[in-house]
């Protein structure tokens, strides 16, 4: 019972408030659980689809010459690797050629020893390897793997290295 | 084919139910078989993901991004011979970029580089915008929006950057992103729930100016 109605009850009848008790007997709409449901989903969804539109604003461009860099990088990785053990290659070669220079081996064929001498002494030399022989050896083999290992250029700039280079037959002395 | 949105729909890279073609596992194996030129496709298809990954995740200011872009082909090569096609190849890729990021990471906070001038008073790194990265036609409103995108992804923790930036910006599923950053799926799932969660409550003021 509405109380105002009670306190009135002796008063004359208000037609305005008639009206409004007649409107109060109308039940409060009430929002269907699953309509509520609805509409958080939708306000979610819509909220996801901002969230995307803005965060797709955002792009990210990758530099042109990005790929031809990859490709030199991998180049230069590459060339690293193969020449990795040319260093101490060349300093056994180095060596080697040292060795053999000091025991008179002559790259053109001849020995300081023997000076001209070929035929049957050289024949006669190849029945017991001599100590020269064995001596180059190493340079021989060094040389084997160079032709096997390295690029063109780089074979070049390894048969570069002049066994008599002041420089490298300090480091080889350092390093022996 | 398209991709379903919600990353949970997508399916796992390499699975039995798998039937989304992987054009980088097919280039991967011709490389293996002596095709030199599948390397050059690798390379174009993929480096600029790359790129965009290790921007997203360590930002526009980095320095060293296309180093590491450089560095992740490295790693492909010298890993040429283990591939095997059991992964997608995208997912066994950013496998790669996680990890140089984690470390970069680390070495940056170590270094404490960025801090002297990109640090926020919480200790965060702040994002800033490109200098000249803005379209001059886009006008100021689409750069202040990009601008806050940036440094609302760039302020997310690292393990919700990463599973954000790989869902929403590369397209993975959630078994993916668990792939590629050793977690689970479940996990992901709540990381990037929360990371969105996170990105919408700093982006709201966006959308209602959008809305106007």
């Amino acid at each position: 019972m509405n109380p105002r109605r009670e306190q009135d009850e002796g008063a004359p009848r208000d037609p305005r408030n008639e009206l409004d008790e007649l409107l109060g007997l109308d039940p409060e709409p009430r929002l269907p659980d699953v309509v509520r449901q609805r509409i958080h989903d939708q306000l979610a969804a819509e909220n996801d689809r901002m969230l995307d539109a803005v965060l797709g604003m955002d792009e990210v461009t990758a530099p042109t010459d990005l790929g031809d860099r990859i490709h030199s990088a991998v180049r230069a990785e590459a060339r690293r690797r193969r020449s990795r053990p040319l260093g101490w290659v060349a300093v056994a070669a180095a060596a080697s050629l040292l060795l053999a220079a000091s025991l008179g081996w002559d790259p053109r064929g001849r020995s300081a020893e023997s000076g001209a001498s070929g035929g049957e002494g050289a024949v006669a030399a190849l029945d017991v390897p001599s100590a020269e022989l064995l001596a180059v050896l190493p340079l021989l083999e060094s040389l084997e793997f160079l032709e096997q290992e390295l690029d063109p250029f780089e074979r070049e700039v390894a048969l570069m290295v002049d066994p008599r280079d002041t420089v490298l037959l300090e480091l080889v002395e350092l390093g022996g | 084919m398209t991709l379903p949105k919600d990353p949970a729909q997508r399916p796992r890279g390499g699975g039995a139910q798998e039937k989304r073609p992987d054009r980088g596992a097919e280039l991967m194996v011709a490389w293996q078989q002596g095709d030199d030129q599948a390397f050059h496709e690798l390379v174009d298809a993929y480096s600029g993901q790359v790129f965009a990954l290790l921007t997203r995740f360590l930002g526009r200011r980095h320095p060293r991004r296309e180093d590491l872009v450089q560095e992740t082909f490295l790693r492909l090569v010298r890993a040429r011979d283990r591939y095997t096609p059991s992964a997608r190849f995208s997912t066994w890729l950013y496998t790669i970029v996680w990890r140089l990021c984690i470390n970069e990471t680390e070495r940056s906070r170590s270094r404490r580089e960025l801090s002297i001038d990109g640090a926020g008073e919480d200790g965060q790194v702040v994002e800033l915008p490109d200098s000249v990265e803005l379209d001059p036609f886009d006008g100021v409103a689409r750069a202040d929006v990009i601008k806050e995108v940036r440094a609302a992804i760039a302020a997310l923790p690292d393990n919700q950057r990463i599973a954000m930036v790989l869902a929403r910006y590369h397209s993975l599923s959630f078994a993916e992103i668990a792939d590629v950053v050793g977690s689970s799926d479940k996990a992901i799932k709540s990381l990037i729930h929360r990371a969105r969660e996170t990105l919408r409550a700093r982006l709201q003021p966006l959308f209602e100016r959008e809305a106007i």
